[in-house]
């Protein structure tokens, strides 16, 4: 089976491209046919991270049609097992991609043959962001233990809530929905989410019911990155249980990632963190939380719900 | 998810019916880590308003609970609403002895001579609780039932002993192992019977004469 995990965080700096390129890693190192989609389409750089500072093709090849299949856009990387889709020659308007050519793009990620394909998924909270976490229920948001972070990182998942809504229906009748929940409450309170599925269940109830069946397949992780030691241990955990209990969104907690300067250091060299420094706290959480998501999928997997995690597309 | 206004003051915390002043006091220390105005758990997440109204529940809730007299009328309020059931908020701890007469009422800090004033009389009276006096052999469950015969929560021997609360639930359970040595559980037991003012000598040893064989 195919697992999908977008990975971002809103925040720039938070952390989202070394995750990837280290989760990559220790993926293909267990022996998981592992792919890296740079979907940062306007400032990539998950190239460097895993020094191949002049990638020969990209992504850009794919949506200009120099090339026919997003296959050929592939590179290998020093890495067994491990491939990359970089973004590094796109073009400068790159970011404003537009609809169709995204979704171009997304319906090709899912036909590729790999176990996992991670993505990166750059900063902010424009239609170019969220829409790659349309194509997986499994998104990873990355955020650091400060209130900007957070702040964003909150954003972030409220954006994608309304964007997945936003997309069961037909503009007309979400603009209708939007107008009645913004009489019943202002748009920054808690409950203008939460609101808007049992509005549309009343209007259409079959629609109603497909929503929330899509919103509870719904399974985000949470990962807190440059953890120190004088942060909660538990923040992370707490922030869950807030988006459970007033988004309504199934969010675990997979773990913090412990603060280290060795991190800049592998960056600076351009290799990967977690086989340059395998043993620092940094290194064990990451492979720690990476198990911990292995096992959540794999029991999803299990479960068997036969949801197909690109049924709009 | 119920609105918080329209939740009860123990779905506001997370507590149970019957949970004890220490877990309402560790679930409000929770809540206010989550929910306070510096909170890094919430921050940007609710509009000002919104914490406000939570921080101003919060606090309503505590403070209804913590004070044994307001929570009891809570209490009695949510039965006849019919939010909870009796059965749970009574079943374990918190039946507290009625005094039959209240000389000091004025007066403060009689409490524990109230108590054992009507634990004597409540132990004359229940015919049960003579019989479970007679027993040859005592187990834990044996002193679990007399305790609740007389309405005494535990955690009201524990302050009167000084002994931690679930190394008695050991003793009431059984599970000595888990206590540090014998010679603990006979004084724990003895300080346990001496809260109910009897003679701990006899019953030290029918309960110790079980462990022994």
């Amino acid at each position: 089976m195919q697992h999908i995990w977008p990975i971002g965080g809103g925040k720039g700096g938070s952390g989202k491209s070394f995750l990837v390129s280290n989760l990559g890693v220790w993926l293909a190192m267990q022996g998981k046919k592992t792919l890296m989609v740079d979907v940062d389409l306007g400032a990539a750089n998950l190239h460097t991270l895993v020094n191949i500072p002049y990638p020969e093709k990209c992504l850009s090849d794919f949506i200009n049609k120099k090339v026919d299949t997003l296959d050929e856009t592939i590179i290998e990387t020093s890495t067994d097992n491990l491939y990359l889709i970089s973004g590094a020659n796109n073009n400068l308007d790159a970011s404003n991609l537009v609809y169709s050519q995204k979704i171009r793009v997304l319906r090709a990620i899912t036909k590729l043959p790999y176990e996992y394909i991670l993505l990166d998924v750059g900063a902010g909270t424009s239609f170019n962001t969220i829409d790659f976490y349309m194509i997986s229920d499994y998104g990873v948001f990355v955020s650091t233990p400060e209130p900007t972070s957070i702040e964003n990182v909150y954003r972030l998942i409220r954006s994608v809530y309304f964007r997945k809504i936003r997309q069961m229906l037909n503009q007309q009748d979400f603009k209708s929905i939007i107008e009645q929940a913004g009489v019943l409450c202002k748009e920054s309170s808690i409950d203008y989410l939460s609101a808007i599925p049992f509005l549309i269940k009343d209007r259409e109830p079959e629609t109603g019911k497909i929503i929330e069946l899509m919103l509870q397949n719904i399974q985000y992780r949470l990962v807190l990155n440059q953890h120190r030691k004088r942060d909660n241990p538990n923040l992370g955990f707490l922030m869950c249980k807030m988006v459970k209990k007033y988004l309504g969104i199934k969010m675990e907690f997979v773990g913090n990632i412990h603060f280290d300067e060795r991190i800049h250091d592998a960056v600076r060299k351009k290799v990967s963190f977690i086989s340059r420094y395998p043993y620092t706290q940094a290194a064990s959480d990451i492979r720690e939380l990476c198990n911990k998501m292995l096992l959540i999928s794999s029991q999803d997997s299990i479960a068997g719900d036969e949801h197909v995690q690109v049924h709009h597309l | 998810m119920k609105p918080l206004e329209k939740q009860n003051y123990y779905e506001i915390l997370e507590i149970s019916p019957n949970a004890t002043q220490f877990e309402i006091r560790s679930a409000y220390k929770t809540a206010l880590y989550i929910y306070d105005n510096g909170s890094p758990v919430s921050y940007s997440f609710f509009s000002k308003d919104e914490r406000k109204n939570i921080l101003v529940l919060l606090e309503e809730a505590f403070l209804t609970l913590i004070n044994d007299q307001t929570r009891s009328e809570y209490n009695r309020k949510l039965v006849e609403e019919g939010v909870l059931d009796e059965e749970t908020l009574y079943g374990d701890d918190y039946k507290k002895p009625i005094p039959i007469i209240d000389l000091k009422r004025s007066k403060v800090s009689t409490s524990r001579k109230t108590t054992s004033g009507s634990i004597e009389s409540g132990r004359e009276s229940h015919h049960i609780m003579s019989k479970l006096l007679a027993l040859d052999v005592i187990t834990g469950s044996d002193l679990r039932k007399m305790r609740m015969l007389l309405g005494v929560p535990l955690e009201h021997i524990a302050e009167y002993t000084k002994v931690r609360i679930n190394l008695l639930r050991c003793i009431e359970e059984d599970r000595f192992e888990e206590l540090p040595s014998m010679f603990h559980l006979k004084s724990f037991l003895r300080s346990y019977i001496d809260y109910f003012k009897l003679d701990p000598g006899p019953f030290v040893d029918r309960y110790m004469k079980r462990i022994i064989d």
